[in-house]
């Protein structure tokens, strides 16, 4: 029994670590590819010849978010780019969050046959601006649905365009965002269903009237592994399944996705804990099952720039949250797993995500506990014992270390090349330091999903973006984390 | 060279472990391997950070030692030879290094666009410059033997440069497997060939034509539009099989406004199958303003899907004829769809005063809720009017 546990344990690292090794040298080709195809020259014929650009919503909900509105919204309404609209979704606020939108950008509610195309909670009334300047901001106000789900529904229900853009308030987009995301979609010859692009931290990130002046690394130790977590996250892991348009999940905090399929998928589940993997799953079941060719590409570079978890307290609920959907989505959607009518989706994304994000947690979990068992027991042999350790330590450092690399390639986003040291330093104590309370944090989620405990919304104290807000920032809000 | 030293350590490594069983082994391999890649990587990182300070270092003296003399000599009113220039700028491609070539163009090419914005480029010296800094034979020569991505770069650099180009440089990559690069090649020479430019667009332009094609030949096709050289388009519509590419050309007759195409395009409306193409036939004539459609368009009406009918009322909606006004206030009664009533009341509202009142005696006679959709038309073009 020892034997095969330790055999088990030894064969999963090294499955794991197969499976990155091929996942780095996928997304090598795929970004050098990526950045052949596409260069600044593309972006400037869709500025050059505006009506030739295709024309995108911006969908955000917001509740009780009064210290960063603002702020947020002049950031999304100053994008470049020619064609799109700017739909803010109060999901029923209990602070100043419309009072203040109202004030700000001159809001007035304007008559709208509002037709629930996919569901959502009633809404109330839609406001426009009436000063031309702000033309492209749409406000919907709604009765509170308790998630981001059904706040997307709201907006999803409103936006004009064939694509759109799932976002929370609380991201910075960069100025070329919409020009860049909206390219893979013009250049393929198949159906793109949805886009992805990198995220990074915003917490130490200098901003100037909603806009980054200057991209710095997060200065506290949880949003800097953070940091790391998502480039391996986006640069390897995504754009390695990119290849093979395996992506499993197009993140809720910003995505490009066509409103036609995400409509005829029934929208976003308000029921789900992890809304953003559920409604890509049902986009492209909902494209298998009426024999559509399609494809979801993943943007390697750096568009969205979002708040990571300050604390221990912050990241906790973030992950078991995180736990809580990925349970449930292994639950609700295991009939796709090994379903030939699914092709990728049940071949593939399935079992990996089964194997490697969701047992993944446990097996660490077991195997800390089993390996504490063989030191009383004294069945280590220590001749051998570092070695095992050494492997499983640097199969996540190397990955770390190369995902640095490829940002990097992309672009020199930090000002100086120490702040990347300053990841590479970070990642050689991430396994240490940060990656156990994440199986933690994860398992409990599994735990509270399973005793079906109270589930609440993560709180989240905003920062916000204005320097006169940061000094302000005792208001605490409510946001999916 | 020092494979003896390296012999060395793995043979030492492998006597180290050499009575464990294969596995403990194998990761000892692996983990020799993994930390190569550690090491690589971090090695990677520092020439990576490296190279880009060396590029803006070398980037900062450039601009440093050309910017202002090449602002002023394209600035100029008065007319420079290329001795003068040559004297001025005191650069000898032959002497430099290649580097310098391609921080050159990045250089010329946006004070170029700079002067352009503010009417004040003055081209024959322009065109001097780029020919005593050699540019385009440059890049003329990587396209010729560079691999794929500089190749496509190189392209699309001798297309903004903007200066004509020897075709015979581009007779490889018209033809090229590599579709991007071929596409790139194909509307580079439909830009800039001065003896049969329109080649390609009489032969497909290429078999996959995306969105982003589109894009690209629609600014070329408004270059030569422009120059005065643009022919019928429609003769290139009979002779491609591409739905895509076809669809693309009746688009482009009506932004250029070709209004001796439409009653052939009506013609080619009954005879067509393929339904995106119906609706951009459908959509050019309302560009075209081509009344003698309505009727048939009216006929086509019932029997048409969803997207058809939405392309029929926003014809209407340009066309805006008593007429076509009658029928959109039918259709508006007949209908059901929701979607669907509010782009027949934006046609309707599309006609003006009359349409405004057709409007308001609807209004008189729907429920509240159906109100709601006359009354948001209107706000909507308070809105845009601000």
């Amino acid at each position: 029994m020892v034997y095969f546990f330790t055999y088990l344990i030894y064969f999963y690292a090294s499955a794991l670590a197969l499976f990155y090794l091929a996942l780095m040298i996928m997304s090598y080709f795929n970004t050098l590819r990526y950045r052949y195809r596409y260069t600044k020259k593309e972006e400037e014929y869709l500025k050059k010849y505006p009506d030739e650009a295709p024309g995108i919503s911006i969908v955000a909900p917001a509740f009780n978010e009064e210290v960063i509105i603002i702020d947020s919204v002049h950031s999304l309404l100053s994008l470049a780019y020619p064609n799109f609209e700017v739909i803010i979704v109060n999901d029923g606020s209990k602070d100043r969050t419309l009072e203040l939108m109202e004030e700000e950008f001159e809001l007035e509610e304007v008559p709208y046959y509002y037709v629930y195309k996919v569901y959502c909670q009633p809404v109330k009334r839609i406001l426009r601006s009436k000063n031309p300047l702000y033309k492209k901001l749409i406000v919907v106000d709604k009765e509170n649905g308790g998630t981001k789900a059904d706040a997307m529904n709201a907006g999803v229900n409103v936006a004009q365009f064939n694509y759109f853009i799932n976002t929370d308030v609380d991201c910075i987009l960069a100025t070329d965002t919409l020009s860049k995301i909206i390219l893979p979609v013009l250049d393929s010859d198949k159906q793109v269903i949805a886009v992805g692009a990198t995220m990074r931290m915003v917490n130490s990130c200098t901003i100037d009237k909603g806009r980054i002046t200057r991209v710095k690394p997060p200065n506290r130790i949880i949003p800097l592994f953070q940091e790391t977590e998502y480039l391996r996250s986006y640069l390897v892991a995504k754009m390695g399944w990119s290849l093979i348009n395996a992506i499993p999940n197009v993140s809720g905090g910003f995505g490009l996705f066509d409103t036609g399929v995400v409509i005829g998928a029934g929208g976003f589940d308000s029921d789900s804990h992890a809304e953003d993997m559920d409604m890509t799953t049902r986009m492209v079941a909902y494209m298998r099952e009426n024999r559509k060719p399609y494809r979801i590409v993943q943007c390697p570079y750096s568009l969205c720039w979002t708040e990571g978890p300050p604390n221990l307290k912050v990241l906790n609920r973030q992950r078991t949250r995180w736990g809580r959907g990925m349970l449930q989505f292994i639950l609700d959607h295991r009939r796709f797993l090994f379903n030939k009518d699914y092709g990728r989706l049940g071949f593939v994304v399935m079992p990996y995500i089964l194997l490697f994000e969701f047992l993944a947690p446990i097996i660490e979990f077991v195997g800390f506990f089993f390996l504490l068992f063989l030191l009383i027991t004294n069945q280590i042999n220590f001749d051998t014992f570092w070695m095992m350790v050494l492997y499983a330590y640097l199969i996540g450092l190397s990955v770390s270390i190369i995902t640095i690399s490829y940002d990097l390639v992309l672009g020199k986003l930090y000002k100086r090349f120490w702040e990347y040291m300053k990841l590479v330093l970070f990642s050689t104590f991430e396994a240490i330091l940060y990656h156990p309370l994440v199986v933690i944090f994860t398992l409990r989620g599994y735990v509270q999903y399973l005793t079906r405990s109270n589930f609440k919304w993560g709180q989240m104290t905003r920062q916000g973006f204005s320097p006169s807000n940061k000094v302000n920032n005792n208001v605490s809000n409510a946001k999916e984390i | 060279m020092y494979s003896d030293y390296y012999l060395y350590y793995l043979s030492y490594l492998s006597s180290l472990y050499s009575g464990y069983p294969p596995i403990i082994r194998v990761t000892v391999i692996v983990v020799a391997i993994l930390a190569f890649i550690t090491v690589f990587g971090v090695i990677r990182l520092l020439f990576i950070g490296y190279k880009i300070n060396k590029r803006d270092k070398r980037r900062r003296d450039v601009e440093e030692q050309f910017e202002s003399k090449l602002a002023f000599v394209m600035s100029n009113e008065v007319n420079y030879d290329i001795e003068e220039i040559k004297n001025l700028l005191n650069y000898d491609q032959k002497k430099e290094k290649k580097w310098k070539s391609e921080i050159l163009t990045d250089l010329v090419l946006s004070i170029r666009d700079d002067l352009n914005k503010g009417g004040k480029l003055n081209h024959l010296n322009y065109r001097n410059c780029l020919e005593n800094l050699r540019l385009m034979p440059y890049w003329e020569k990587r396209v010729k033997i560079a691999g794929l991505s500089k190749r496509k770069e190189a392209l699309q650099i001798m297309g903004s440069l903007d200066v004509g180009i020897n075709t015979g440089t581009l007779s490889k990559s018209v033809f090229h497997k590599n579709s991007y690069l071929r596409k790139t090649a194909r509307n580079v020479y439909t830009d800039q060939d001065t003896y049969n430019p329109f080649r390609f667009m009489e032969e497909n332009f290429d078999e996959s034509f995306t969105q982003l094609d589109k894009i690209r030949l629609h600014a070329t096709l408004i270059k030569r539009f422009q120059e005065g050289k643009l022919p019928n388009l429609l003769r290139w519509v009979s002779n491609s099989k591409n739905s895509n590419y076809i669809t693309f050309i009746i688009q482009e007759i009506g932004f250029f406004k070709q209004f001796e195409a439409a009653p052939s395009l009506l013609d080619m409306l009954q005879k067509q199958e393929n339904r995106d193409v119906r609706i951009q036939i459908i959509l050019t004539l309302g560009e075209l303003e081509y009344d003698e459609c309505i009727a048939d368009l009216m006929q086509r009406y019932a029997l048409e899907s969803t997207p058809v009918r939405e392309a029929i009322m926003k014809t209407m909606g340009k066309i805006q004829c008593e007429e076509t006004l009658e029928f959109l206030v039918e259709a508006y009664q007949k209908t059901d769809d929701d979607n669907f009533k509010l782009s027949i009341v934006r046609a309707i509202r599309k006609h003006g005063k009359e349409g405004e009142a057709r409007l308001n005696m609807l209004k008189g006679q729907l429920r509240e809720e159906e109100q709601i959709i006359i009354k948001q038309v209107f706000a909507e073009n308070i809105i845009i009017a601000g």
